[in-house]
């Protein structure tokens, strides 16, 4: 049983606690506001994205950033590598006979950015290195259709797949000549 | 002139012969729209920048110079939200209510020595019952929304603003028992320009009672940390959960103006109220005209309510919301019985230090 | 504008200006891109600076970001979340999952519904799987523009 008088002391110095609290965390607050540049800790860390004032670019993202993919059409062999390992399925390749035997047309390389996971196995699994991850994030759109990302070269007419054709078969017969 | 308005017969900007109802509506809406909303707007504005300045954040700074104009652009959002009607009795009462407090209250503010509409025996009372309307306005809110977290809300509020209101109450006695009159004039008459001559430094047991009236002031009207009523985490919002569009305005607009009241008030009974140096107001009179003098003072006062303010907001953004109960808590068993104590050590050392 | 557009007067300007600069939002808050927006709202990317405050009811909301894979079982307290905010509200869809089902999509899974936007209408995508806090900044500075009414094209498409 401890007396009136202790228990008093007590509230009081529970009291003096509660406002000590208060005023330590509101004086550990108060660097911050006047953004002391005395150390990192009170300093404002925000990267103002769309504006050039501290903010990161595309090109300041680590080296192996995963961004939207590219495709450098002029080297891709159109092998389907990557649309057979992907594993959502979203590269869609077609490709024709072009006028040389030996290199395909690559008529359709579509990537539905909106159901990519960046997984980055296309890009593995790429022989001549033509598909990469660009460092680039910036990719809204206002459709779904907006966020198919085509690379291919165009799909052919009929009387250009005749004519490509002849034009095969002439230099065959050159080669066996 | 009816002798309750002779205060403004100082101010020449009304033409002879104005009906007095018109000269009370013009000034409550000069009031309203000049001095409230935009200093609801600016307030707003800094504490968002200081929230996000103790956060080592930025803050809004893409609307207009450095996020200005982001109060102004969530209004005119606010505004443009389409209309659902789903009201009740206590809403309807809650409308009512807030327009009540919000108007006649105005009319009762102390805003320079000349801007006082209603300088009765009872005047600082009267923003007190203001306030406890506003808290009684909120509750029914929150009872009106029909779900757990309005409820929750609401009886919290309730609890909050009976908690509040004692140690409120005696802290205003302790001005009272110092002035003589709970008259603004005289509160205001009482006090010098100097902090040396302020009630808060007047004796030690005013500056208890001032941080008792400050804070129970908060419990009451449930400013933030000590909003209970409103908390996000817990409650969801609670009383503002199911607030949208224009009457989530009108309820920032209120709640604003419960904070902005409460720290006039205690800027008035407390701080010196609007009281500049004497050969200050002097030379105002001698040079210019009362209307230039009212417009100082008005400065003046509204600087010390928005440093009040500001000194809370600081006060909030570093310290977590407070849970309910404990609000109550100190409600009750701290600032209650500080309150009391600073009552009697006033009354003790009026006695005996000051005679 | 383009051809199809309408003039604007000057008060529906303002009016669409306040509209898209104080977009608060509420998210559905499933899969990773929801930790991206929590990312995006903290100190290093700070929302805020949009006008863009976190609303915990959607009633007081103006944009719905819809993240992470929606199942059918969901789909119907997310139309119920859409249905709530009142009415100028805008959806953002984030991430392959709420675009187009991404790694669940219906080829994989019988659960999951292949988009948003066959529950509610979309306005604005963002690609990314999580996107990045400055994706999300780019689909809301992109929507901002939708809602100022000029609309800009895509840049790939």
């Amino acid at each position: 049983m401890e007396s009136v008088f202790t228990s008093v002391l007590k509230y009081l110095r529970e009291v003096y606690l509660g406002v000590k609290s208060i005023l330590t965390s509101c004086f550990t607050a108060l660097p911050y506001l006047f953004n002391r540049r005395s150390g990192d800790l009170h300093k404002e860390v925000t990267e103002q994205y769309p504006d050039p004032v501290s903010s990161r670019t595309a090109d300041d993202l680590p080296s192996r950033s995963r961004g939207l993919l590219f495709n450098d059409i002029d080297r891709c062999t159109g092998c389907k590598a990557c649309e057979e390992i992907c594993p959502t399925k979203c590269i869609t390749v077609e490709n024709e006979l072009g006028t040389e035997a030996s290199k395909v047309w690559v008529a359709v390389f579509d990537i539905d950015m909106s159901r990519c996971m960046f997984c980055g196995l296309c890009v593995e699994v790429c022989i001549p290195q033509s598909l990469v991850h660009t460092k680039e994030y910036e990719g809204a759109a206002y459709y779904p259709r907006d966020l198919v990302i085509s690379f291919g070269r165009g799909r052919i007419t009929p009387e250009q797949r005749t004519k490509w054709a002849a034009i095969r078969q002439a230099k065959e017969a050159e080669e066996t000549l | 002139m009816k002798p309750w308005m002779s205060a403004w017969d100082g101010l020449d900007v009304f033409p002879a012969g104005t009906p007095e109802w018109a000269v009370a509506a013009s000034i409550v809406g000069f009031v309203y729209f000049f001095v409230i909303m935009p200093g609801a707007g600016f307030m707003a504005f800094l504490d968002r920048k200081i929230s996000a300045d103790l956060q080592a954040r930025i803050g809004p700074n893409r609307v207009g110079l450095a996020g200005l104009f982001q109060p102004l652009a969530d209004l005119l959002k606010l505004l443009q939200k389409e209309k659902r009607i789903v009201s009740g009795w206590r809403e309807a009462f809650w409308l009512g209510l807030h327009t009540m407090a919000l108007y006649s209250t105005v009319a009762v503010l102390p805003l320079g020595s000349m801007f006082l509409l209603v300088d009765t025996d009872m005047s600082a009372f009267m923003l007190f019952w203001a306030a406890l309307i506003l808290a009684l306005g909120t509750m029914l809110m929150g009872l009106n929304q029909g779900s757990i977290p309005g409820w929750f809300g609401g009886i919290r509020v309730a609890s909050q603003a009976l908690a509040g209101a004692f140690p409120a109450m005696i802290g205003m006695i302790c001005v009272g028992l110092r002035a003589g009159s709970f008259r603004w004039s005289a509160v205001a008459a009482a006090q010098g320009s100097s902090p040396l001559h302020w009630t808060v430094f007047s004796d030690p047991f005013q500056f208890i009672a001032f941080f008792v009236f400050l804070a129970s002031g908060m419990v009451l009207l449930g400013i933030s940390p000590l909003d209970g009523g409103l908390s996000v985490p817990d409650i969801h919002g609670g009383v503002s959960s199911h607030l949208y569009g224009r009457r989530l305005s009108l309820f920032r607009l209120g709640r604003f103006y419960g904070f902005f009241l409460w720290s006039e008030i205690a800027v008035v009974l407390f701080m010196g109220a609007w009281n500049l140096p004497l050969f200050v107001t002097d030379a105002i009179r001698n040079y210019s005209t009362p209307v230039a003098l009212e417009a100082v003072e008005l400065l003046v006062l509204l600087v010390k309510t928005g440093l009040v303010m500001l000194g809370v907001t600081w006060v909030a953004r570093a310290n977590p919301r407070i849970r309910a109960d404990q609000i109550t808590d100190m409600a009750w068993k701290v600032l209650s019985p500080l309150s009391l104590m600073a009552l009697i050590g006033t009354t003790v050392w009026m006695i005996w230090v000051n005679h | 504008m383009k051809s199809g557009g309408f003039h604007l007067s000057t008060i529906d300007k303002v009016l669409s200006w306040a509209r898209s600069s104080s977009l608060w939002y509420v998210t559905t808050g499933g899969g990773c891109c929801a930790d991206e927006i929590l990312a995006a709202m903290g100190p290093r990317y700070d929302l805020e600076r949009f006008g863009c405050v976190q609303q915990i009811d959607p009633r007081q909301a103006d944009l719905l970001i819809v993240t992470g894979l929606i199942s059918y079982k969901a789909a119907t307290h997310l139309r119920a979340l859409y249905d709530q905010m009142p009415a100028p509200k805008y959806v953002m869809c984030l991430g392959s999952c709420a675009t187009g089902g991404g790694p669940f999509a219906p080829e994989f899974s019988y659960g999951v519904v292949p988009g948003a936007d066959r529950i509610v209408p979309v306005d604005i995508y963002v690609p990314g799987c999580p996107a990045r806090p400055e994706a999300i900044m780019n689909g809301l500075i992109t929507l901002q523009e939708k809602i100022r009414g000029h609309q800009r094209s895509h840049p790939q498409a």
